[in-house]
């Protein structure tokens, strides 16, 4: 009998023993909280961008009118305007029929014309916008089958915001010859000095007088657009002045990244910014912007970060590092980022047309989190 | 019958973990009938016939406690910020492992013919693997501290064979005895995914992602259409033979010798199953490539929004599953070797009271991932002719270890019932070890002739 209790009880301790169980490892109520990544965690990001020249500009909406209708793109890139301004036209047969003797030569005096160039453009130049490489040409058209003789005195004037003239040239065109051409006759062409960024004003035609055959009215062309017409073909690249400075902001929107709910205390965000703008860019802030439009007042980026200006075959590389730190609980939902920006016309890069080239890029864009990602169990 | 049948698939799919092993503590129990299958040198007293014994063992490197952690607050699982990287890293090895097999014998017949046995069996044999590199989580917990992470032999597999065995001993003398087991091994189906590569280095710019995978799904059921170098996706799988056709063959030896210097005392040693499966994987993919990723960017301007980043995401999760996508392989036969087992076993009788005996038995089982090993002490009784109660203890792989077995005759018939296991403890209310386990049962009934 004692030799089958003792069995017995050594059987059931044993099996009591395969099935304990350890209360510590109650699997009710399990804390599913997890911190991945508690060290650190670098996810790339890569290249954002670019902030074209074009982006910029068009981000003021009064600059963005004017150049979408203005402003043209060359093979290479390079923008540029262009215009035609009349400075005089009058009707071959209308003007000839006043002539007291049409068999005999006449000497027409037709005084003094003058005309503005691109005047629309103009306005750019109070957005600190200004012309390079400006170059214009003078035409004539004569209507009749035989030569005309031209003498004038012409004036191209450039002037500043304040229409101080900063820039002239005159030029005495004395006996030339208007030959026989059905197209528009060259009189002259103009390259305003690159460092001239004030937009050309005004071509003034003074003392103009043209020499006519006798019966010069038989010899019209027999076309109903038979004109006496003087006109200037103007064309500029744009170029931003020494007083260049704009602030814009960049919203960046609809992002919903919804951080609340993990617990992010600190992150970096590096990158090289590429700048090929001709403008020194400063990040004056950086917003966060919650659901409803409120700025995040308890996340901070260090600010003030200044990149200096570069330009094609020539961008500037500065590495940037911003930290953004909640100060109390974690990084709440993102929905929108601002980024204040500041664009100044850089010295380093000078006067240089603009183009699509330019850009600001972020490059080799990285974040890395400190303190891990945590996920709320339940 | 559906759900019988799916308690059945879920009952055994849920426990595989076996690797050809047996019921060790079979060799204390007095009448225990199948015990060549721990040496075919030693062998029963009685003819036989056996059906339906089941055997069912998991050998797992880790347990709830490699992950969770009691806290004054509750459980935590390792990953919760209280618990430092080195404390969970420190518990966890270099690849967790979970060994397993199901083990069904359908039939043994067991004879006796002068100093010589023979023994018949057939069996089902179901072992299964699941691996992943302690890089994972190290990744996991740390984040990206490190260049470079190895995160090859990520894994599963299960596969399924049957097994046709004659085993052979003989006494070459009184005191010696030998015996082999030769096993036929029909493969049926299996199923296998694992990364051979799976390497991860960072550079400032980003991170490159090294991948070689073998995806390898024997079975007659189905067939992959296409050539090879194709992609291949679930659709590319079809309906072919409905009988289990085999998908391979193979071989494997048990060899042992007994000594008996007297009828008290006696010494075994054993190696078993020394082969393997040549395995023809008639749907077999590869997948070898290499991702380069350094972000969401190109981003435009326009791009910086929720549906820009979710549409730029998608691009590269494709771009990624293009670089590691499985395609049809040239090579569709390997040569697998089973994990073999070598034991070494003494037991004595008590010559003043011969219903007790004593002895000992070690094993070491050579699985890839994480080999075993065990040495334990144990004892039988055999306090009744009907009854037979034997128990051990010992020390393994996962520290203190011990078992129990009974077996009852009823006339002719013989049933046993076994139990071999670490002090892992288990989970409330689960049957999730608490720490790493070797754990084996089995169960049988035999009928003396």
């Amino acid at each position: 009998m004692n030799h089958r209790f003792l069995l017995f009880s050594g059987l059931a301790m044993l099996l009591s023993f395969v099935s304990c169980t350890r209360s510590e490892y109650d699997p009710d109520g399990v804390n599913r909280e997890m911190t991945l990544f508690g060290e650190e965690i670098f996810v790339p990001i890569g290249q954002v961008g670019p902030i074209t020249v074009k982006d910029l500009l068009s981000s003021n909406k009064s600059i963005a009118s004017l150049l979408e209708s203005l402003m043209k793109e060359e093979s290479n890139g390079t923008f540029y305007i262009e215009s035609e301004d009349q400075v005089f036209a009058v009707n071959a047969f209308r003007e000839l029929m006043d002539i007291p003797d049409p068999t005999q030569p006449y000497h027409w005096d037709i005084g003094s014309q003058s005309c503005s160039i691109a005047s629309t453009a103009a306005l750019l130049r109070m957005f600190n916008i200004g012309f390079m490489n400006q170059r214009l040409s003078l035409y004539a058209t004569n209507p009749i089958t035989a030569p005309l003789t031209l003498n004038t005195d012409i004036w191209v004037r450039c002037k500043d915001n304040s229409y101080q003239e900063t820039y002239s040239k005159e030029y005495k065109m004395e006996d030339f010859s208007l030959r026989s051409s059905y197209s528009a006759i060259s009189l002259f062409k103009l390259d305003i000095p690159a460092e001239v960024i004030d937009l050309v004003a005004s071509v003034e035609m003074n003392d103009l007088t043209l020499d006519l055959p006798a019966n010069a009215k038989d010899q019209v062309r027999p076309s109903d657009d038979a004109k006496f017409s003087f006109y200037t073909s103007f064309t500029s690249n744009l170029a931003l002045s020494e007083k260049f400075s704009l602030s814009q902001a960049f919203p960046i929107s609809k992002l919903n990244v919804p951080l609340g709910k993990f617990k992010l205390h600190k992150c970096y965000l590096a990158f090289d910014l590429e700048n090929t703008l001709p403008l020194d860019v400063t990040i004056k802030s950086i917003k966060l912007r919650d659901e409803k439009g409120n700025e995040i007042k308890d996340v901070v980026f260090s600010s003030d970060v200044k990149i200096i200006g570069g330009k094609p075959g020539a961008a500037t590389v500065t590495p940037v590092v911003l930290e953004v730190e909640a100060l109390t609980g974690t990084i709440p939902d993102i929905h929108e980022v601002v980024l204040d920006l500041k664009f100044e016309y850089s010295k380093t890069a000078g006067l240089v047309p603009l183009s699509s080239a330019m850009s600001l890029s972020m490059k080799t864009a990285s974040v890395k989190l400190y303190g891990g990602i945590t996920l709320f169990g339940k | 019958m559906k759900k019988f049948l799916l308690q059945i698939a879920l009952f055994l799919s849920a426990g595989t973990l076996l690797n050809a092993q047996v019921y060790q503590q079979g060799f204390f129990l007095k009448d225990y009938r199948p015990v060549y299958r721990i040496n075919p040198a030693l062998f029963p007293d009685s003819d036989f016939i056996g059906g339906f014994e089941l055997t069912r063992n998991k050998v797992q490197n880790y347990g709830v406690s490699t992950f969770y952690y009691p806290t004054d607050g509750g459980l935590v699982t390792g990953l919760h910020e209280s618990i430092s990287a080195d404390q969970f890293l420190s518990r966890i090895p270099n690849t967790v492992a979970r060994n397993g097999e199901i083990a069904l014998n359908l039939f043994s017949y067991g004879i006796r013919r002068g100093d010589a046995y023979h023994s018949f069996e057939i069996g089902f044999r179901l072992p299964t693997t699941m691996t992943a590199p302690k890089g994972i989580f190290e990744l996991l917990k740390r984040g990206t501290t490190d260049a470079r992470y190895d995160l090859s032999d990520l894994g599963v597999k299960a596969q399924g064979y049957i097994e046709l065995n004659y085993g052979y001993g003989r006494k070459l003398s009184d005191i010696v005895s030998i015996g082999g087991r030769a096993k036929l091994l029909i493969a049926e189906y299996g199923l296998s995914y694992r990364f051979t590569q799976f390497d991860v280095e960072k550079s400032d710019a980003g991170y490159t992602i090294f991948s070689k995978a073998e995806i390898d799904l024997p079975s007659s059921f189905y067939k992959a259409e296409g050539y090879p170098d194709q992609k291949i996706s679930l659709s590319d799988i079809h309906a072919h033979h409905k009988f289990p056709l085999p998908t391979g063959a193979g071989a494997a030896f048990d060899l042992g010798v007994a000594v008996t210097p007297n009828e008290y005392l006696t010494l075994s040693a054993a190696i078993l199953d020394l082969g393997g499966i040549a395995w023809h994987y008639g749907n077999a993919a590869a997948s070898s490539g290499y991702v380069y990723f350094d972000g969401v960017g190109p981003l435009s301007y326009d791009d910086l929004n929720k549906d820009g980043l979710t549409k730029r995401a998608t691009e590269i999760a494709k771009k990624f599953l293009d670089g590691v996508y499985p395609k049809l392989r040239y090579d569709k036969w390997r040569v697998e070797a089973l994990p073999f087992t070598a034991n070494l076993g003494i037991r004595y009788t008590i010559p003043s009271c011969d219903k007790v005996r004593v002895g000992a038995i070690a094993q070491y089982i050579n699985y890839k991932y994480s080999p075993y090993w065990e040495a334990r002490l144990g004892a039988d009784y055999n306090p009744f002719k009907w009854l037979d109660l034997t128990a051990s203890f010992g020390r393994g792989s996962f520290g203190f270890l011990y078992s129990f077995g009974v077996s009852v005759h009823v006339s002719r018939f013989q049933i046993y019932y076994g139990l071999e296991t670490s002090t892992a403890g288990t989970q409330k209310n689960t049957t999730s070890p608490i720490d790493p386990v070797h754990r084996t049962w089995s169960l049988g009934l035999t009928y003396d002739l």
